[in-house]
């Protein structure tokens, strides 16, 4: 259901605004609009958010310092608000240690990176015995030093008037060369002629080796002061938790400062516009008057034009599938929810997708487990629940299709797998009703039974909200008539369609009659009345005839039943397959072998099944998703509506208690 | 030379192979976008881990088909004589396993495609990770129907 939203008008003093603000967060029920004139943020604001940067800059650092938190410890820690206040103090002065430390690093590594670069550059010139800096010009002497092509030696021998110095044998050779200061602008211009880059030498004491020596050392010395500062950044690591408080704390601070600036203001009072679920009023209310009684709070309906968010509110069962319903879309406010429609169809069709025993049995288990001690908030916890509930179904319908862990009544895996499966066939009811191996016509059929009667359902469940709304030429001619089509085509067919599988299902010719019929009367329905906003007659017909063009997208809507069946036989299958390989293990004849053997064989299975269920599970959550947003809600869900996000307490690492 | 058997060999080769060489591609190339978000975000390695299995499944299917009709023809228990001499037969295999060897091939390649722009999506806006599964199953689609068919020729022929 749609919870009605009412807009909120809150009239106050300005001297009481951080109390109320502070009351109303706590209370989270109102999101607030933002009515400002300009956009300027409060300074303070910009300060706290400064902070939140640095304390999430730190917490990064320390990360792979901290200890991890164990696998089934809960996600976020209980906490009251006042205890992660508490820590604000402390986590800022660690944060500026942090910080500092930081930076040291940053300059430490950007020293090393560059005294690397200049060992790399002077390497070639390891052969000059005399000082960098004795290679000066003179008044008389002018110098050139600088790297040349090989190829170019004999160019630059031939040059008469050059004394010349070569420092290595590569391809691109360290020069210096000497010439009379008269002929210098001679050389300069000759050295354009060939492959010549002149070459500075660093402001170093020394020859190019003694530099090279003097960089080492340094660099050693910057190692060591990475790993001092490492270590020290190691320390901080036991301290993660009080930074992660202090930026929930913060975090809780900035929402708040940042609303402020978004209300109105007169010279001595605020106003705060905001949306509010109508069923939170009195709660609000009250929040405010634990503070003051000097306020005015004004509540009203939404008006045409306005678009409130949307909320849903199901019972403690339907709740979580809310989760896959957001998944793809909240629904337009003031349309309908199709959490509680969708539900018993999501669990249903999940089921029958993993329809195996022992997966559903996992994921029962595993998804208490998860929800037991990881303790998830949000769409995990959702999920989780969702994951339950779709495990018992799988539970039930690998009873009834028969498979327990890949195993069935005919399994030829061969080993203990056998033996169970023999065990199956000989108690009888396992498969208790249908084995899709060996019917596998009647299991499509009735997958796509299944899908007849999701999409009616939508159809139906389209037709009575339009009823509600009391648009009943909508309910009939766009809703009920494609009931009937859909229906009355199938009943009227199924004798024939049946027929072709294989083992055709008699109906008396009465019934046949009467179902086509009513096909005959949806169709003539949505002729006649599809374009009934058209004054135009023949643009009505039109429309009309066009209309019926959509039989064919009811037809694809069933045959996309068909992954239900699919998707069930590759989970079987693959089980099988991972327990035929599994038991290759156990065939050795010596029996140390095949002890050894054993035990693989179980680790196997074990490693096997997991990655089976793990990608399985994927596969019908998303597929069963996808049958009720594409197949189901196209019959009758408005999409688009806009997220509630309340001023509250929305904290990353500490779930805040009383 | 027992032809039967050779072409339902094919058959099988075929399905495990073409599917299995898409999800490969598929996997691939989510695998490397993930990197890229990760190590930006690793707190999305999760969600872009999930993304990425989801073009894995036609390699499975293929390996599903494969093993079906292995043990259909007798390949798996070594039982080839009905194959002998009867290459209408084998190739029946070869044919049946051919909608889930292309089919899986091309859709493996491009649910990757479509998983690699929900990974992109992912990490620009992290709570949205369910519409890019979405996305990406409307491609399996495609590869869930060959498989189905690929099934369903492979255990009618006796």
């Amino acid at each position: 259901m749609i919870v009605s939203m009412k807009r909120l008008s809150l009239v106050a003093l300005k001297s009481e605004q951080d109390r109320i603000l502070r009351a109303l967060q706590e209370c989270g029920t109102v999101q607030v609009l933002n009515i400002a004139d300009g956009d300027a943020v409060d300074p303070e604001a910009d300060a706290v958010n400064a902070r939140i940067q640095r304390l999430s800059e730190s917490i990064s650092a320390v990360k792979p310092y901290a200890k991890k938190p164990g696998f089934l410890s809960p996600q976020k820690r209980e906490m009251t608000l006042a205890a992660i206040r508490d820590d604000v103090p402390k986590a800022e002065s660690t944060a500026s240690e942090i910080e500092s430390l930081l930076h040291t690093q940053t300059h430490l590594l950007a020293e090393r990176e560059k005294a690397l670069s200049t060992r790399e550059t002077l390497q070639p010139w390891v052969r000059l015995s005399v000082p960098m800096s004795s290679i000066k010009n003179t008044p008389r002497v002018h110098y050139f030093i600088g790297l040349c092509a090989s190829k170019d030696q004999p160019r630059i021998d031939a040059q008469e008037y050059l004394a010349v110095e070569y420092y290595n044998e590569s391809t691109t050779v360290p020069t210096v060369l000497a010439c009379k200061e008269a002929d210098a602008r001679n050389v300069q211009n000759f050295l354009k002629t060939i492959d010549w880059q002149d070459f500075v030498f660093p402001k170093m004491e020394g020859t190019p080796g003694q530099a090279i020596a003097s960089i080492e050392q340094r660099v050693a010395e910057i190692d060591e002061e990475l790993l001092k500062t490492q270590a020290a950044l190691e320390e901080h690591g036991d301290s993660i938790g009080v930074l992660q408080n202090a930026f929930d704390a913060e975090t809780i601070d900035y929402d708040r400062l940042s609303a402020k600036s978004e209300l109105g203001y007169t010279v001595s009072t605020f106003v705060l516009e905001g949306w509010m679920r109508a069923d939170e009023v009195e709660k609000t209310e009250q929040a405010i008057r634990s503070v003051t009684d000097a306020y005015s709070f004004e509540i009203r309906d939404p008006v045409e034009g306005e678009e409130p968010p949307s909320v849903v509110k199901n019972n403690k069962f339907v709740e979580p599938f809310e989760e896959v319903q957001t998944l793809y879309s909240r629904p337009a406010y003031g349309t309908i929810d199709g959490t509680p429609y969708m539900t018993p169809f999501y669990i249903l069709l999940f089921g029958l997708m993993l329809s195996d025993t022992g997966y559903g049995l996992l994921l029962m288990l595993g998804s208490l487990v998860y929800l037991k001690y990881k303790k998830p908030t949000g769409m995990s916890k959702g999920i989780a629940k969702v994951l339950f509930w779709g495990g018992i179904s799988t539970v039930v319908w690998g009873v009834l299709c028969g498979s327990f862990f890949g195993i069935t009544r005919t399994d030829t895996s061969g080993g203990v797998f056998t033996t169970i499966g023999q065990f199956f066939d000989r108690i009888g009811i396992f498969p208790a009703w249908i084995d899709p191996m060996q019917d596998s016509m009647l299991m499509l059929g009735l997958c796509f039974g299944l899908g007849i009667i999701h999409i009616v359902a939508g159809y139906i469940v389209g037709a009575l909200d339009r009823f509600r709304h009391g648009d009943w030429k909508s309910a009939v001619f766009d809703k009920i008539s494609w009931v009937l089509i859909t229906l009355g085509l199938v009943i009227g067919f199924l004798p024939a369609i049946t027929g072709m599988a294989g083992t055709p299902v008699a109906l008396p010719d009465i019934v046949t009659k009467i179902a086509l019929g009513a096909a005959a009367l949806g169709a003539l329905l949505v002729v006649l009345f599809k374009g009934r906003d058209k004054r135009n007659p023949l643009k009505r017909l039109t429309s009309g005839l066009g209309g019926l063009y959509d039989i064919t997208s009811v037809l694809s809507d069933i045959l996309s039943y068909a992954r239900l069946f699919a998707l069930g036989i590759a989970t079987g299958v693959i089980g099988q397959v991972f327990n035929m390989l599994s038991n290759m293990l156990t065939g050795a004849s010596n029996p140390a072998l095949k002890v050894i053997g054993s035990i693989g064989c179980v680790v196997l299975v074990v490693l096997l099944h997991t990655f089976n269920v793990a990608i399985n599970a994927l596969g019908a959550f998303v597929h069963c998703a996808r049958l009720q947003y594409v197949e189901y809600y196209g019959k009758f869900y408005e999409s688009g509506g806009k997220e509630f996000t309340p001023l509250s307490y929305n904290t990353k690492h500490v779930q805040v208690s009383e | 030379m027992n032809w039967g058997a050779i072409w339902a060999t094919a058959g099988a080769v075929c399905a495990a192979l073409f599917a299995g060489i898409g999800s490969a591609i598929g996997v691939g190339i989510t695998g490397q976008a993930s990197a890229g978000v990760v190590s930006e975000n690793p707190d999305l390695s999760g969600k872009c881990l999930l993304l990425q299995l989801l073009p894995g499944t036609q390699g499975i299917y293929g390996l599903l088909i494969a093993v079906v009709i292995a043990l259909n023809s007798g390949l798996m228990s070594g039982d080839v004589a009905a194959l002998a001499g009867n290459t209408t037969l084998g190739v029946r295999y070869l044919i049946a396993g051919l909608p889930i060897a292309i089919g899986g091939l091309v859709s493996a390649i491009y649910q990757g495609k479509v998983a690699v722009a929900g990974i992109n999506m992912v990490a620009k806006k992290p709570t949205e990770s369910g519409k890019g599964m979405v996305m990406a199953i409307m491609v399996e689609t495609y590869a869930v129907l060959s498989l189905l068919i690929s099934f369903l020729l492979v255990i009618g022929i006796k």
